[in-house]
């Protein structure tokens, strides 16, 4: 049984329907938020503390984070993700020709631009009635692999990694830094770094040797973005149907040779997370609760099959399942789905602790899917955006994201949930340089020019924390340098065939009757999503459900906390401090950068008329 | 030597850039006077470049240009309290800024705010500026909105490109023909 909370049901064929003798379907009641304990706590402790960390600093965006902590007990009590500005894009595209989307909504991230217009793209090529040639299909699949060159390595040494940094490191964990000048690395034969304070001491901001590197290998993914796509980070060249570029046997080798010089430095930050992880594991085996939270995760996997991807909702399933990377929803740990209508039947949103209107007494557009299948009044397709602006109250509304859930359940994403329901399936049918075992996923990476070929093997951890986040990122960037290694090679062999053709040939106009699309796609930090409904010629509706919208998601209305929330109220206290005054946080930062945050960064306000009176842009995947 | 020749000397390298958004009202300023700016005749020696990708981006590619430039001149939208509406011409400073404010601008830049004192900020850090740096900022009203420029603000766009070429065509220490 796929879902355990929703209304629906399959029958032996397995096809979903609503179960019988229920009378309002989805209806559900909500549960009131009850701090009396944290208040009585918070009265009668005085080293129970309000903790604000507003911004916190070093994630993509405007993130605030409350919570409650026993500075004596070392525990978080009470935990709440604050998204503090609105994105808007839904209100900015709606009305707009469908065409616009992909350019529009690329400017939700400012370092992940491609992936949006690739999923607006995806979306459109499904309302549309089009599919995309497989040239067209492979050099899709590069500049995806490319863009999470730039984005997890970001991630990984300039944002997290001074977390584990020496100053960090040496201020917050004196004992721990101490540990550190005696330990010897496990993989200095790779990596270069004797001792692992020499190891933290690279990731030292603006200093470190990591810390300057993962700034100076953006440039080569970017150089090889640039080639195929225009422009980082809003690619000048994705459209419905395919790419507007051309392509030649000199960009394809300017694109592998950037690849491949990629994917030397790839390989080293495998070693480096592997012994990060395990340093501090070593060191205090509570580590492995930082950041842990219930081992439930989405993903819609991506890169797709140049051979089987049409663009239709009816063939998600089967096309879905042919992508490089599989698309899995895991519940405690076990893969319940793999099919594409299986993971948009199950999602919803809630507002009740955020700051917008319900829409619960706007009608209901659709009742289905266009393969049939029941979704709810809080499927995408079904949300209006309908901002409220409100005090902060943690009793009632305190965010601007909402609470996206997957079956009711609190699901986060990342780019370990694509490795790990590629692992879990076992489908993924590309095995020349991949292959998923059931449990773990292997990357056979050629010899690079520092470093030999070598086969890794990402295994689905036992415990679920910040470390083992980080840690499988570093995995993901080798496994999607694969990705792109291998398209390249597609390419080539399609190129020797005179298959060039990089957009669709079918005529096309955009439709004027009623319409709906998804794009099922992926950033750097997990699953995207981009829904369309279009009549008339143009959008009537347009919802983007990023990585950051379920990860940064609040309270939702069955009393659940949002993952940041969980993984923050299960994360213990191991900082080393005197006094309040002293107290840092890092623990918490740790836990909440696991996730690599990217929050709403615009501040829009609709006037009504489709538009937006002040906007700073930067990324905002994280907004409702 | 030729008019042209002696202008290259002149000129010297000359890195005249757009910085913002595009699609964002008169906010995409900076990015469109640079287009406006690219389709003019310019000596060897000068570049005209869309620098609306990130200062972390800009930066490294300005540490790999060869020779390194010996001029840039920005433009760009900036809120700092003046009169808006109006076109400044501002000389950046050439000292280097403290580490704080490097730290938040990287992480601002690296979560792809684009703004032009995080190139600047950024790139004098890291020493990949030149000393001689111009900006040609305008200040914005506050809370313009649209696709496009302001009927007003478009109206700046042929004198923004006048100062942008006097400035990049007055090399004051070229050597001389």
């Amino acid at each position: 049984m796929c879902f355990q909370n929703l209304p629906v049901e399959f029958d032996a064929q397995g096809n979903a329907r609503l179960k019988d003798g229920i009378g309002d379907t989805y209806a559900y009641q909500t549960r009131d938020i009850d701090r009396s304990k944290v208040e009585k706590l918070l009265a009668s402790n005085g080293h129970v503390k309000d903790v604000n960390l507003d911004p916190v600093t070093r994630v993509a965006g405007a993130l605030g984070f409350h919570c409650v902590v026993d500075l004596e007990q070392g525990r978080v009590h009470e935990a709440h993700t604050i998204g503090t500005l609105f994105r808007g894009y839904e209100v900015i595209l709606k009305g707009r020709d469908p065409r616009d989307a992909m350019f529009i909504s690329s400017r939700v991230c400012g370092v992940c631009g491609g992936v949006h217009s690739v999923a607006s793209s995806l979306a459109m090529e499904m309302a549309f009635g089009i599919g995309v040639p497989p040239m067209g299909l492979a050099l899709r699949n590069i500049q995806l692999g490319l863009d999470f060159q730039i984005d997890n390595p970001v991630h990984l040494y300039l944002l997290a990694g001074p977390d584990f940094s020496q100053v960090v490191v040496e201020r917050t964990n004196p004992s721990l830094w101490e540990r550190a000048k005696k330990t010897e690395t496990r993989h200095a034969d790779v990596h270069g770094f004797r001792t692992m304070a020499d190891l933290m001491t690279a990731f030292n901001p603006l200093t470190g040797k990591l810390y300057l590197e993962g700034l100076r290998m953006t440039r080569p993914p970017k150089e090889a973005y640039s080639i195929l796509y225009g422009k980082y980070p809003h690619p000048q060249t994705v459209v419905p149907g395919g790419l507007s570029t051309t392509v030649s046997l000199q960009v394809l080798n300017e694109t592998q040779l950037r690849i491949v010089r990629t994917l030397d430095y790839a390989k080293r930050g495998v070693f480096i997370w592997d012994d990060i992880t395990e340093f501090f594991y070593d060191a205090d085996p509570r580590y492995r609760q930082v950041g842990t939270r219930p081992k439930h995760m989405i993903d819609n996997g991506m890169w797709d099959d140049p051979y089987a991807y049409d663009g239709t909702y009816a063939g998600a399933p089967e096309w879905g399942e042919r992508r490089w990377t599989t698309p899995g929803v895991i519940m405690d740990g076990r893969l319940i789905t793999t099919n594409l209508h299986h993971i948009n039947m199950g999602m919803e949103e809630f507002v009740e602790h955020s700051f917008y209107e319900g829409w619960e007494n706007e009608g209901m557009p659709y009742r289905t899917d266009p393969a049939g299948n029941p979704i709810s009044p809080n499927h995408p397709w079904n949300k209006e955006t309908k901002p409220r602006p409100d005090q902060r109250n943690w009793k009632d509304r305190y965010t601007w994201s909402t609470a996206a859930r997957w079956d009711r359940q609190v699901v986060e994403c990342g780019p370990y949930a694509r490795l790990w329901a590629t692992a879990a399936a076992g489908k993924m049918p590309h095995t020349r340089f991949l292959e998923a075992t059931g449990t773990s996923v292997k990357i056979d990476a050629p010899q690079t020019a520092a470093l030999p070929a070598m086969e890794f093997e990402w295994k689905i951890p036992e415990t679920w924390n910040a470390f083992e986040r980080n840690r499988a990122r570093a995995y993901h960037i080798v496994y999607s340098l694969m990705v792109a290694y291998e398209n390249v090679q597609i390419a080539f062999d399609l190129m020797g065939q005179g298959e060039n053709k990089v957009a669709t040939m079918t005529e096309f106009r955009i439709p004027r009757n009623e319409r709906v699309g998804v794009g099922f796609w992926g950033a750097g930090r997990g699953f995207l999503t981009h829904h369309l409904t279009m009549d008339k010629g143009v959008l009537t509706n347009y919802q983007i459900v990023t990585p950051s919208t379920f990860n940064a998601s609040p309270m939702d209305p069955f009393g659940q906390p949002g993952p940041y929330e969980e993984a923050v109220m299960n994360t213990p206290i191991l900082e080393e401090f005197d006094s309040a005054e002293t107290f840092t946080g890092i623990d918490i930062f740790r836990a909440i950068r696991s996730f690599d945050p990217c929050m709403p960064c615009s501040v829009h306000i609709a006037n009504g008329r489709n538009m937006i009176v002040q906007d700073v842009t930067t990324c905002a995947c994280g907004a409702a | 030597m030729t008019a042209g020749q002696r202008s290259e000397l002149m000129v010297g390298r000359v890195l005249i850039g757009g910085i913002g958004y595009r699609w964002f009202g008169d906010g995409s300023f900076g990015v469109l006077a640079s287009d406006e700016l690219a389709r003019l005749d310019w000596p060897t020696g000068v570049d005209v470049e869309d620098l609306g990708y990130g200062a972390l981006h800009v930066v490294l590619d300005l540490a790999d240009a060869d020779p390194p430039y010996e001029r840039v001149i920005l433009i760009a939208v900036t809120e700092r309290g003046r009169e808006p509406g109006r076109l400044y011409r501002r000389r950046c400073e050439v000292a280097t800024p403290d580490t704080e404010e490097v730290q938040a601008r990287m992480y601002e830049a690296g979560a792809g705010v684009i703004d032009v004192d995080h190139l600047l900020v950024i790139g004098r850090h890291f020493g990949v500026l030149p000393d001689d740096v111009v900006a040609i900022e305008l200040e914005p009203h506050p809370g313009t909105t649209g696709d496009e420029l302001s009927v007003e603000v478009q109206a700046l766009l042929p004198e923004a490109i006048d100062l942008v070429r006097q400035e990049a065509l007055a090399k004051t220490d070229a050597p001389s023909a």
